[in-house]
C-alpha cells in the first residue's frame, strides 16, 4: 500500500477511492489477533462515550 | 479473548457443549477490517430442548456460574467479554458449526465459521447491516462463490439471495 504524501494537484476521485480500498484491504489482511486488539480499543472508546453521556441523560429525566 | 476460547474448549472437553463455532461479528472481523461489536456469538449444536419444549441453557449457565462467570442481560460475561450462546437451530447454522474452520488464536485452537457459511448465515438473517457485510465479504475476494452457491441451494436461501441481488444489483456485477 502506498504511503506517499498525496499531491493535491494530482488528486483524482478514482485515486481517493483506490487509496481507501487499499487501506481497507490492508486492514483486513492484519492478523486476527491484531484485529481483535483494535476491537478492544474500539470497545474501550465506546465505553468512555457511554460513560460521558450518562450524566446528560440523567439530567434530562 | 484467548481466555474465553480456553473456557469454551474446556466446556467442550467436559461435555457441557458438544460442538460450537464462532459466528457473527467476531467471525466477520476474521475476514474483514476490524469494526465495533459488543459480543462474541457462539453457535452451539445440538440444540438442547427442555421437557417444556423450550431451548435450555441451564447446563451452560450453571457450569459457567461455578467458574464465576455470570449473566449480564442476554449475555454471559467471561473475563472482559460478553458472550452469547446461540442455538444452531437453522440448517445453515448447523452446517456452519459442523464445517467450521479450526484456527489458532495466540496459542489456543478454536473454531470459526468459514467465510462462505458466514455469508450464507448473514444472508439468511437478512437485515440491512447483514447484507452490507455480505457485500464486503464477497468484495474481499476470499470467497469461493461456487461453495457459497452450494450452501444457498442446500439451505433454501435462493429467495434470500435473489432479494440480496436485487437490493445491490449484484447480477450485473457477476
Amino acid at each position: 500500500m502506498s504511503r506517499e504524501p498525496i499531491d493535491p494537484e494530482k488528486m483524482t476521485i478514482e485515486g481517493i477511492f483506490r487509496a481507501k480500498d487499499e487501506w481497507r484491504k490492508a486492514q483486513a489482511n492484519l492478523p486476527f489477533e491484531e484485529k481483535i486488539n483494535i476491537l478492544k480499543k474500539l470497545q474501550a472508546l465506546a465505553a468512555q462515550i457511554r460513560q460521558a453521556e450518562r450524566p446528560s441523560q440523567d439530567n434530562k429525566k | 479473548m484467548e481466555k474465553v476460547l480456553q473456557v469454551l474448549n474446556r466446556m467442550q472437553a467436559d461435555g457441557v457443549i458438544e460442538k460450537f463455532a464462532i459466528g457473527g461479528g467476531i467471525a466477520t472481523i476474521r475476514y474483514l477490517q476490524a469494526y465495533f461489536t459488543d459480543d462474541i456469538d457462539i453457535f452451539i449444536s445440538p440444540v438442547v430442548v427442555a421437557p417444556n419444549g423450550l431451548v435450555t441453557f441451564c447446563k451452560i449457565y450453571s457450569y459457567l456460574a461455578d467458574l464465576g462467570y455470570n449473566t449480564e442481560r442476554e449475555y454471559i460475561r467471561i473475563e472482559e467479554w460478553l458472550v452469547q450462546f446461540v442455538p444452531a437451530s437453522e440448517s445453515v447454522q448447523q452446517e456452519a458449526v459442523e464445517r467450521a474452520e479450526r484456527v489458532m488464536f495466540g496459542g489456543t485452537p478454536t473454531l470459526i465459521f468459514s467465510i462462505e457459511h458466514l455469508a450464507a448465515e448473514l444472508l439468511r438473517s437478512g437485515r440491512m447491516k447483514d447484507h452490507v457485510r455480505v457485500v464486503a465479504l464477497i468484495e474481499s475476494e476470499q470467497m469461493d462463490m461456487d461453495i457459497l452457491r452450494g450452501i444457498i441451494s442446500r439451505h433454501r436461501l435462493i429467495e434470500k439471495w435473489d432479494a440480496f441481488s436485487a437490493r445491490f444489483s449484484w447480477r450485473n456485477r457477476e
